[in-house]
């Protein structure tokens, strides 16, 4: 009952979620790395953001990375559906549709710096 | 159930190993401060376990559930764990590259401490050989 014959296309939903996966496990542990490292105390704190909590690190990652992370999901989305029509597997669709998305936003970047 | 299970061990592998080389990775790599010897040496340990632990799931997990789906012949998980080892091949090769730019070795490191190195402050004299100075 359990042999179900595995579908020709990848669903758009599920990849979708896969690559979502990929970005939350990397941010996870990023967070989880740092967090993990202690600090020296007796900084010198005067300065701007200088001395944050984790906390405060990633509030500051979601305002500054957001227009970053609207750009990747909108990626995504677009890899996604491009991906899903050829690739038979739900879970390569995703994890190469994440990779794809990061290698977009990088050039875009890139070119955005180039230009500027 | 057989299937959520593979699946489960599928996520596990998929997302699991990728977290704890990360996280092994950027302690590794970072210069924490640790006031003594022993807190250098417990941090020290604790990313050798974290990028032990990815390094033998990596291979761990796809092989058990290659084993466990052909056991219960779910083709759909038979074949995704079959490719996975792709992936274990890839996951090896890059942790390989990234041991081969660092000078130390990634597994097996003890970061600094700032444990200030004992002073002598005593004189012991020897027979026959130094005097200590006041007697």
């Amino acid at each position: 009952m359990d042999d179900v014959a595995a579908p020709r296309r990848a669903s758009f939903g599920l990849s979708l979620l896969v690559a979502l996966g990929w970005y939350t496990t990397v941010l996870a542990a990023v967070f989880v790395g740092h967090a993990g490292i202690p600090a020296t105390p007796n900084r010198d704190c005067a300065a701007v953001f200088s001395c944050m909590t984790p906390q405060e690190e990633l509030g500051l990652l979601v305002i500054l990375g957001g227009p970053i992370l609207a750009g990747l999901l909108f990626s995504t989305l677009v890899v996604t559906g491009l991906l899903a029509r050829r690739v038979p597997s739900s879970i390569l669709t995703g994890t190469l549709s994440a990779l794809g998305s990061v290698v977009v936003v990088a050039v875009a970047g890139a070119v955005w710096q180039g230009l500027r | 159930m057989r299937r959520a299970g593979l699946g489960v061990l599928f996520v596990a592998w998929l997302y699991g190993v990728p977290f704890l080389l990360i996280v092994g990775l950027i302690r590794r790599t970072s210069s924490p401060y640790l006031a003594t010897r022993s807190a250098a040496q417990a941090f020290g340990a604790t990313t050798d376990t974290l990028l032990t632990t990815a390094l033998v799931l990596n291979l761990a997990l796809p092989v058990t559930g290659v084993l466990l789906a052909r056991l219960v012949r779910h083709r759909y998980w038979t074949r995704h764990f079959g490719w996975s080892l792709v992936g274990t091949v890839l996951i090896y090769v890059a942790v390989s590259i990234a041991q081969s730019a660092a000078t130390a070795p990634l597994i097996g490191w003890t970061p600094d401490d700032q444990e200030p190195a004992p002073r002598v402050t005593q004189c012991i004299p020897t027979s026959g050989g130094r005097g200590c100075p006041g007697g």
